[in-house]
Parts: C-alpha cells; sequence; structure tokens
C-alpha cells in the first residue's frame, strides 16, 4: 500500500495503491454511462477498467456526453 | 425518408442538444421535432460532479445519438474525440467537426479533409461539417464521408441561408446525402434549404434559444417536411419577365 499521485481530468488527486481504473471511477463518482477514459492519451475501454492498474503520475482524461450541436 | 450509409430514419430535420435551459425542455423538444437523429458533445467530466442527464433523456427516446467531436482543432483531435465518443456509446456515428477558430467557429476545410479520411478508414460513418465548398464536398465524399454537412452561416448565428447559390452546386454534384448545418434561423430557412434539394437539416440554435423551443420544434418538423414535398413536387421555373396565367384576350379594349 503506497500512496500515489494521479492526474484526472488535469486536476492532481492522490490515492492509495493498488488501484484500478474501475476502483477509481467508483470512489469519485465519475459515472460509468457514457463515460470514456483514456490512460496517457490511450483509450481504455470499459472491460479494461477492472484489470487496469493505475501508476504514479498516470494521467487520466474522463469524458462524458453532453449536450451540444 | 432519410439513408444514411444504408441507414434509413423518419425524419429530414436532425436536431442539436445544445443551449436549452433544461434537459426537460430539450427532451420534449426533440419529441416536438420528430427528429430521429440528434447531436451530442464530448465533455471533460470534473470529479464528483452532477451527471448530466441529457444522455439518459435520449436513450429514453430511442433517437440515434451523433456525437460531434466539437473542441478538436486538428485531425488527430477528431479523431482521438471520435474513438472516445465510440467507446462512450459504442456507435460508429460521428457528426466531424473541426473550427480552431473561436469568433466565427469556421470549419478548418484541410483538417476535416484529413480527419474525414482517417476517419472512415476506422470504420466510422462520418458526417462533416463544413464550409459549403463544392469542391471540398466532393472529396470528402471521394474519401467516404456518409453525407456532407455544409454551413448555412456561421453557427448559432440564425443568419440563414448566407450560402445559398453554393449549396445548390453542391446538391446539384453531390451523389451522397447533403444536410444543412448551422445557421438556420427560422423555419422559412429550413424550408427554403429543403425546397432546393438538400436531404436534411440539422438545427439546434433556432430550437433552443426560442421563447416556446418545444412549440418551435414543432414549426421546424412542418417546415421541414413541407419543403421537401415541394422539391419533390418540382417548383416550376423562373423568369424574370411576366408569364400570363391567363388567357390574353383583348376584349377589354374592344371599343367598337
Amino acid at each position: 500500500m503506497t500512496q500515489i499521485r494521479l492526474h484526472v481530468n488535469n486536476q492532481a488527486i492522490n490515492a492509495i495503491s493498488p488501484i484500478s481504473i474501475a476502483e477509481l471511477v467508483a470512489l469519485n463518482q465519475l459515472g460509468s454511462e457514457g463515460t470514456a477514459i483514456a490512460c496517457n492519451n490511450t483509450i481504455i475501454s470499459k472491460q479494461e477498467w477492472a484489470t487496469t492498474y493505475l501508476k504514479d503520475n498516470d494521467s487520466l482524461d474522463v469524458f462524458t456526453l453532453v449536450a451540444g450541436g | 425518408m432519410l439513408t444514411l450509409a444504408d441507414q434509413t430514419f423518419s425524419s429530414r430535420l436532425l436536431t442539436g442538444t445544445g443551449k436549452f435551459s433544461n434537459v426537460a425542455t430539450m427532451r420534449q423538444a426533440v419529441e416536438a421535432s420528430q427528429s430521429a437523429i440528434v447531436t451530442l458533445a464530448m465533455k471533460r467530466v470534473a470529479a464528483e460532479s452532477q451527471q448530466d442527464s441529457t444522455l439518459k433523456a435520449l436513450k429514453a427516446l430511442g433517437v440515434t445519438l451523433l456525437p460531434n467531436t466539437s473542441g478538436a482543432k486538428t485531425a488527430e483531435e477528431a479523431v482521438f474525440a471520435a474513438e472516445l465518443a465510440y467507446e462512450a456509446i459504442g456507435s460508429h456515428w460521428i457528426k466531424l467537426e473541426i473550427h480552431p477558430d473561436q469568433r466565427y467557429l469556421l470549419p478548418d476545410p484541410i483538417e476535416t479533409l484529413k480527419a474525414a479520411s482517417m476517419l472512415v478508414k476506422k470504420g466510422f460513418k462520418v458526417l462533416p461539417y463544413c464550409g459549403a465548398d463544392p469542391v471540398l464536398c466532393k472529396r470528402l465524399e471521394d474519401v467516404g464521408c456518409a453525407a456532407v454537412m455544409p454551413l448555412g452561416a456561421p453557427i448559432g448565428s440564425n443568419q440563414g441561408l448566407q450560402t445559398k447559390p453554393f449549396l445548390e452546386i453542391i446538391v446539384e454534384q453531390a451523389r451522397i446525402p447533403v444536410i444543412v448545418d448551422a445557421g438556420i434561423g427560422k423555419p422559412s430557412e429550413a424550408m427554403a434549404a429543403m425546397e432546393l434539394g438538400v436531404d436534411a437539416v440539422l438545427v439546434n440554435t433556432a430550437i433552443a434559444t426560442a421563447r416556446n423551443p418545444v412549440a418551435m420544434a414543432q414549426a421546424f418538423a412542418s417546415a421541414v417536411e413541407t419543403g421537401r414535398q415541394a422539391f419533390e413536387a418540382g417548383l416550376g421555373a423562373t423568369h424574370r419577365t411576366a408569364h400570363a396565367s391567363s388567357p390574353l384576350t383583348a376584349f377589354l379594349e374592344s371599343t367598337t
């Protein structure tokens, strides 16, 4: 159990390793319906969220669909 | 019936979901518009933020979701946005839009063509927002886009069909559907676009910012249907001089 620093949508947050993307999503209520996540600019499909563990300094971009023209 | 990439849709009016005062009004307006395709945008979410309920409301309506790549400034960013959208909702439909300039939001033709080509190769059904440039529209058709979406006027400007003469050339030349996107401010303008033979129109601001968006959505639905009916009926020719509709007998002038 070590503390790591993650960058979620350019915002620094602390987390306790090991932590998967699925766990991070649940912990931060990022939602899963209509959500897409990229880790270090690589898109991680939903099926891989539970098995993708995050490392210190990983950068995540979390996107969702919103109203737009 | 509108056909896009071998799929048929019941309406020739596409509706954008931005700028509505609330989700309930947006949902009612989309319903009133009878649109079968609605657009959405991608956005970064803040942790523990209130989830936008737009997606949920639209899924309940059963319409086809058309995510856009708004915010992308380059072809690479647009491809990334399209892949994120695919991951988010599992659909290959994408409204490609790359407009780096914030003041006029005009589409970058070079990046758009480049992105369109890349996205088609990746299996996306690409609907590119583009300038009303007939040559560019042919190039977008050549790389395999499902339709072209030339602008009538800048996004959200409500200026109507400023590009009309060029839209006519695009319609004349295109072998894929033409959808006028952006700038349509009034139902009469949507009707005029349909009368000149475009396959569909996309309306957002004019509906969303109307005093009564639900009634305006209905007005646009009627206008689009009427315009299409007129196009299919075949408009009469225009002439510079008068062409009499009644027999020109001379009895009124007769003095004998």
